[in-house]
């Protein structure tokens, strides 16, 4: 194979990922198209309705699709997917919901696409009436109608409007500057094609954060924040205060028991929380204020379940920030039709390059198995296997030795397993955070951390939150999930807080097992955003001495 | 010829009259110098430049037409005919005077015209030129837009491995059954339906039985012999396929589309002509119906095709699916095409079939029909007495049309003719190929007759 692209079809993409043009094309790539399996040399992208109403929702056109798969492709692009190109993109924008009269939302388009709406049975169900050139549908029927149309082939572009929210008005403290690609997702975020709602995709470490509050700022009404963590909550808390003019009585946690503030912080499992008699009463209370934005952090993570949140919260306008869009849920066209469309979306390589984001070096390192454990390995059932796999004893080393050829660096060790992260909390003496050590003593040893007095530190899945630590340059990542590589992205974010030298991030992954394959899945995420991965087996870490240690 | 040889072969006073033509100094009266005067004029692209407009100048068709031809030389009626059309009378005797066509008898004795080689490309720049100006032309091109590239080669070796795999039963007239033809033609890159119905003969063996575009390939691999279709009623492999398996894919490419021109030029006959003027105009995307309407008469209509399906589904549709163009319709429903690097690099003079001997392209007077009937179009007694031998006459006119029956090939065989013969005599005397299904049958008839005769033979020796 000699050419960049490959094209089927069906909308698969086989792309050869040695070819010297795969690092300039790989944005394009991405803008339309997501990448599901690698298979080394081939990576292989797939284009889908909504990847197509996506590129067309940040202005791309069929033509530019076409022009750019032309320019690659090794040989012509099948008629059929030049016509899905064409058509699905060509829905954006087509139907869209206005506000109607008696505070009821009216779904418009051409008579031939309102029929296309028309033939499907549920949205005929919810409609009100139908006036000839308008479907009718109840104000709360907002999320569902476009949930609906979304998983029919029809994307909704939303332009009801928003309710009114009181204003609150801040500045940023003198020392904040936004950057370039900030400012940019900001206009993005409210160009007049928009319907100013939407989801920002920025890497870890972006200042995605920082985004959020420009946007809140930009806008001057009252905001409600949701997040995956108390630790990221507080986080937020700490940027809005310390960054801007905002002071404690306009930001506050949301508490049951105090009144809201006009920018409140809370947490995706708060909103969600029941009382015994299952009234979701936070739910309800917050859905009651009139907010003029809805901040969803670390959107992918937002679970299945709470999407009800999301649809009770429509007369707010939605902001997602994310570092990917992809589900293992594949939610995708829920997020968009309930948050929004991609908004703006920089690649992590790219903010390396500029020199935003810490230069970083991926490492598989490959540890195996002990006799015994193969044995036990091949005995267990695939449940027990993913666990005999991660805490396969030989990796306690292979840490060690890794820390050791980085004396002096700020190190953190990742791991799913709290019994595997105990054990090398006590091996390598130093302190280990997960989910239940309790608040402050968290926060403590984050902390020292973070201010350099302790240089090495043992993190539990609670490091997938968003919570900054600055200056971690090694991750040693011991054990993984089951190959979600929203995981791998958090745990990369990890290292490319800005300045770092550059960072290195080892994964440790036993031989000939199930850990090989999830590896390889999480990892997609980070060859979407232009890394390579070099492949090293424990001998070479260990040195030629330990080996028999290994092995033993 | 050269320019300095045609010059050499006239006689002085064509050579004079060119002379006065343009003014030259030189003596009137020494061949030599008068040749060399002209050679040394002629040699000026200023000079051309200035006098080639005046060539063609109410003569554009006329001139779009001889510069486009593969050949150099041109029989006088060839000539009158093509020229006359546009004007005046002695157009011939202007046209020699002019310095571009000189009279020659060194090709067997006949007087015949010649345009000089470097005069002939000259003109056909000039012309390709202009025809391009009255051309509809776009930058971006359509949108959507379908491009084969090496299709048609990757689907002659899927259809030639279905073969190799499966028993393909042929039906009597020897195509492929249903079942089988839907399985390869949905093995294939580029989808086709089965024919549906309707009456549809003169592009090729198949052409009747086969959807257009598999029918072409199905020709092929039948005239390179990568298939027989052999007299059990299977369809297997033949001898070819192994010199096809050593081609490259450009020298497969260029065989095909050498065997879609000497296949579709008998029913087109301007399709060479057609092809070169697609291949230095279209270099930008063209419209197609601008560009039918500047062709004009060099595309005809065919029997059941009217003029633009001629040129909409058996030269662009059929290009495309060779590879040489891209075509695409725009948002209006417009459509267009541009050339294709595959394209450009196949469909040069050079890459085209050689022109075949127009001798006996012009005895090519029958169309033999998928239903067993002769079309014959020009009263010729040679041909109409050969004809009767083997058919009974079922219309006479202008037109005539003769019927093969079981019987009337009978009663040839029974005069002391042979099949083998009679197939012969369609092959050379038809424009278009025979059709399968009628071959097959003559061969089958055949050996039946024989067997009964041999089965006679033995019962009366015995």
């Amino acid at each position: 194979m000699t050419g960049l692209l490959y094209v089927q079809g069906d909308g698969t993409l086989l792309v050869q990922s040695d070819n010297p043009d795969y690092d300039a094309a790989r944005a394009d790539l991405m803008a339309f198209s997501d990448l599901v399996q690698r298979l080394d040399p081939i990576h292989v992208y797939q284009v889908r309705p909504i990847s197509l109403w996506q590129a067309a929702s940040t202005g791309k056109t069929a033509r530019q699709v076409l022009a750019f798969l032309r320019q690659y492709a090794a040989h012509p692009i099948p008629y059929a997917l030049q016509q899905l190109i064409a058509g699905e993109m060509s829905k954006w924008g087509r139907l869209a919901l206005h506000q109607g009269a008696r505070g009821r939302i009216v779904l418009r388009g051409c008579s031939a696409d309102l029929d296309a709406a028309r033939a499907v049975p549920a949205v005929r169900e919810l409609a009100l009436s139908d006036d000839g050139d308008g479907l009718v549908f109840s104000a709360g029927c907002r999320a569902e109608v476009k949930q609906i149309l979304a998983s029919a082939g029809w994307p909704v572009r939303d332009n009801v409007g928003y309710q009114d929210a009181p204003a609150i008005s801040f500045s940023w403290d003198g020392r904040t500057q936004l950057r370039d690609y900030q400012w940019a997702a900001v206009e993005q975020f409210y160009a007049n094609t928009r319907d100013q709602s939407g989801v920002v995709v920025l890497p870890c470490g972006a200042g995605k954060t920082i985004v959020g509050i420009a946007i809140i700022q930009a806008l001057g009404r009252h905001a409600l924040v949701l997040t995956p963590s108390d630790t990221s909550a507080k986080q937020w808390q700490k940027e809005l205060l310390e960054r801007t003019t905002l002071t404690d009585d306009d930001v506050a946690l949301y508490h049951a028991n105090r009144p809201l503030a006009p920018i409140t912080i809370t947490t995706y499992q708060k909103v969600a929380a029941k009382k015994r008699s299952g009234e979701r009463e936070h739910l309800r209370r917050l859905t009651g204020h009139p907010w003029g934005i809805v901040v969803y952090d670390e959107v992918h993570m937002l679970p299945a379940p709470l999407f009800r949140l999301a649809a009770d919260l429509q007369g707010a306008r939605r902001l997602g920030l994310t570092a990917t869009l992809v589900r293992e849920d594949g939610a995708e066209a829920d997020v968009f039709s309930l948050i929004g469309s991609k908004v703006f979306e920089v690649p992590w390589k790219q903010l390396e390059q500029a020199g935003y984001l810490a230069a970083v070096r991926c490492v598989e390192v490959h540890v195996p198995l002990s006799a015994a454990d193969a044995a036990l390995y091949e005995r267990a059932s695939v449940r027990e296997r993913h666990k005999i796999a991660a805490l396969n004893p030989a990796k306690v080393s292979v840490v060690r030795a890794l820390l050791a050829k980085h004396p002096g660096e700020s190190a953190m060790v990742i791991g799913h397993y709290l019994e595997s992260l105990q054990t090398l909390a006590a091996e390598l003496h130093c302190p280990m955070v997960s989910g239940q050590t309790p608040q402050p003593e968290r926060e403590q040893w984050l902390e020292q951390f973070r201010s350099g007095q302790i240089r090495q530190i043992v993190l539990s899945r609670i490091a997938n939150m968003a919570v900054d630590i600055p200056c971690a340059s090694v991750a040693v990542q011991v054990s993984g999930l089951f190959g979600s590589r929203q995981e791998e992205a958090q745990r990369l974010g990890r290292l490319l807080r800005p300045h770092t030298k550059e960072g290195v991030f080892y994964t440790l992954v036993s031989k000939n097992t199930v850990e090989e394959r999830t590896a390889k899945h999480r990892q997609l995420y980070l060859v979407e955003q232009g890394y390579a991965y070099d492949v090293m087996d424990a001998e070479e870490i260990l040195g030629s001495v330990h080996v028999a240690g290994v092995q033993k | 010829m050269k320019l300095a040889e045609c010059l050499n072969t006239a006689d002085i006073s064509t050579l004079r009259a060119i002379a006065e033509r343009y003014d030259l100094r030189c003596s009137r009266h020494s061949k030599l110098s008068l040749l060399q005067e002209i050679l040394y004029t002629f040699q000026s692209s200023a000079f051309l430049q200035e006098h080639m407009e005046t060539w063609v100048h109410g003569r554009e068709y006329a001139m779009l037409r001889l510069s486009l031809e593969q050949r150099r030389t041109f029989s006088q009626e060839e000539l009158v005919g093509v020229l006359q059309g546009q004007g005046a009378d002695n157009a011939l005797d202007k046209a020699v005077q002019e310095g571009w066509l000189f009279p020659t008898t060194r090709y067997g004795g006949r007087l015949l015209y010649c345009v000089p080689e470097e005069l002939q490309s000259k003109i056909r720049g000039v012309m390709v030129q202009r025809f391009s100006k009255q051309l509809e032309t776009m930058d971006d091109g359509p949108l959507l837009y379908q491009e084969e590239g090496h299709a048609m080669v990757r689907d002659v070796d899927v259809f030639l491995e279905y073969v190799r795999n499966h028993d393909v039963r042929l039906t009597t007239d020897g195509s492929i059954y249903k079942r089988n033809l839907t399985q390869i033609l949905e093995l294939l890159e580029v989808p086709e339906e089965p024919l549906q119905s309707g009456w549809r003969f003169g592009y090729g063996r198949r052409f009747h039985d086969y959807p257009d575009r598999f029918a072409l390939l199905y020709d092929y691999a039948y005239h390179a012999n990568l298939i027989s279709e052999d007299n059990d009623g299977l369809l297997r492999l033949a001898d070819g396929v192994a010199a096809w398996a050593g081609l490259d894919m450009l020298d497969r490419q260029r065989a095909l589309v050498r065997f879609y021109m000497s296949t579709y030029r008998r029913p087109i006959k301007r399709l060479p002509q057609v092809a070169q003027l697609i291949a230095h105009a279209a270099r930008k995307w063209t419209c197609s119906d601008g560009m039918l309407t500047a062709l004009s008469d060099l595309v005809q209509p065919y029997y059941y095709d009217e003029q633009h399906q001629v040129w909409k589904t058996r030269i662009l549709k059929m290009l495309m699916h060779l590879g040489l163009i891209r075509t695409g319709s725009d948002e209006s429903g417009r459509e267009w095409f541009q050339i294709t690097q595959l394209g450009q690099q196949l469909l040069t003079p050079d890459a085209l079939p050689v022109i075949p001997d127009q001798a006996k392209e012009k005895q090519r007077i029958l169309i033999v029909q998928p239903n067993f009937e002769i079309v014959v179009t020009t009263d010729q007694p040679m041909i109409t007495a050969e004809l009767s031998m083997f058919t009974e006459l079922r219309q006479a006119g202008v037109i005539r049309v003769y019927r093969m029956t079981e019987e009337s090939v009978q009663k040839g065989v029974a005069a002391g003719k042979s099949l083998t013969a009679w197939l012969d005599f369609l092959q050379t005397y038809s424009q278009t190929p025979v059709p399968g299904n009628v071959e097959r049958t003559l061969e089958e008839w055949d050996r039946v007759m024989r067997a009964e005769r041999a089965v006679e033979d033995d019962t009366l020796t015995s």
